[in-house]
């Protein structure tokens, strides 16, 4: 602390802004819970659903849950003012945006299209003369 | 100016107006900035992640095919190591802004050699995939032309050895290098008759002549989109973990002088975790579903 920084704030003790945590997280519960959700999310993707449909929003489900585990609690959030969730709303409601956006090129792909351009045995016919 | 901007993060009163809005503690400037950082950062992966969708929807036997020879085991472990990175960055945000200066050089510590440890198994996984060739050629000159798919185990001036799988190149049609996978050419490999007998064949050694290589490619992001799309994103999100490490290095060596830095610690905290946050959706997307 310089002599010039407490003239300029005489009434402010040294400690004033340093931030006190208000909140006793529970960092250790959350951790395990990640953990948890971290087997389960292998587990799921061990046991495989016939739909692949099933799979894929099962896996997308685990992983929301943690990341909603890690920015209420790791980061916070859950204590946060309005302030900071009036900044991530808009990140979230044009990630929305974005993802229903893509929603007709996933639903509408041709399936024939994508299986032709999978097939083995499509590609040039120079592999036959190696020399 | 720039001390008490160190030791508080900001400067209270008569600069800046608080933005506060309704009731509550007044968010630091600095809280704000690293937020909307984050923000800005969410808007860039859910574009390269909108892009994974796209592809992955249009080629979706493609992708699930060669998501298989991704390394789960690796992946799961670096997923636990950068949740407990996580768990002790969150510690070392508390105990800066408690005081303790011995827990919190130790919890960045860590952090920085969890950090560290996510790289190291991640250029395990990366040095695999670039071993790993996809190569047609003939054991012999005349010999018939084989597919080869395997990790590069010796190579010298004139051989490669290669310990995989092969597979004979089909009679009719032609092949993909780029396409092809580890399983295809598993399952090429299997005579008919020995087909019913046993589902997964063995590796093999195989050393192929140089002179007799036809195609040599390696699984590297040039193999197909699928790899593109694994080292663009891992490769991304391994530049944000290298990127945090600075800070957290840096906030350790001021813990050690004496100076604890309990808002920059939060910030580079708050950052830390969108990391974490990252790699929890990238692990089931890219290596389990």
């Amino acid at each position: 602390m310089t002599a010039h920084s407490q003239s300029r704030m005489p009434e402010e003790p040294h400690d004033v802004s340093r931030p006190e945590p208000h909140h006793v997280v529970p960092y250790f519960t959350i951790f395990i819970v990640l953990v948890v959700l971290t087997i389960i999310t292998v587990a799921v993707a061990l046991v495989r659903f016939p739909n692949e449909i099933v799979n894929v929003l099962l896996a997308l489900l685990v992983a929301t849950i943690k990341g909603c585990c890690v920015a209420l609690f790791f980061m916070h959030l859950k204590y946060e003012g309005k302030l900071i969730y009036l900044m991530l709303i808009v990140p979230i409601c044009l990630m929305l945006i974005l993802v229903f956006a893509l929603i007709p090129d996933i639903v509408m792909t041709d399936p024939g299209s994508s299986s032709a351009s999978l097939h083995l045995f499509n590609a040039h016919p120079a592999i036959y003369n190696p020399h | 100016m720039s001390d008490t901007v160190l030791n508080h993060g900001y400067i209270p009163e008569e600069h800046a107006p608080d933005p506060v809005i309704g009731h509550g503690d007044p968010t630091p400037p600095g809280k704000v900035g690293i937020w909307l950082f984050l923000a800005s950062e969410i808007m860039f992966f859910v574009a390269i992640l909108g892009s994974y969708v796209i592809l992955r929807s249009g080629s979706h036997e493609l992708f699930a095919k060669h998501a298989l020879a991704l390394s789960k085991p690796l992946a799961g472990i670096n997923t636990l190591v950068l949740i407990f990175s996580s768990l002790t960055m969150a510690l070392a945000v508390d105990a800066s802004q408690k005081g303790k200066r011995n827990k919190t050089i130790i919890c960045l510590f860590i952090t920085f050699l969890c950090a560290a440890g996510f790289l190291g198994i991640k250029a395990i996984e990366y040095t695999s995939k670039f071993k790993h060739h996809t190569i047609v050629a003939r054991e012999s000159a005349n010999g018939p032309l084989y597919v080869y798919d395997g990790h590069l185990h010796e190579e010298d001036a004139a051989s490669m050895t290669i310990e995989g799988y092969r597979m004979p190149v089909p009679e009719h049609g032609s092949i993909d290098i780029h396409l092809i996978s580890e399983h295809d050419v598993m399952n090429g490999g299997i005579e008919p008759a020995e087909a019913g007998q046993k589902s997964e064949k063995a590796m093999e050694t195989f050393t192929i002549p140089k002179s007799e290589i036809a195609q040599d490619i390696i699984y590297g992001p040039w193999k197909n989109i699928f790899y593109a799309d694994y080292f663009t994103l891992t490769g991304i999100h391994a530049i944000h973990v290298i990127g945090g490490m600075f800070p957290i290095a840096f906030l350790c060596i001021f813990a050690i002088r004496g100076k604890l830095l309990p808002h920059h610690t939060e910030y580079v905290g708050l950052y830390w975790h969108f990391v974490d946050l990252v790699w929890i959706f990238l692990f089931p997307l890219l290596y389990l579903i």
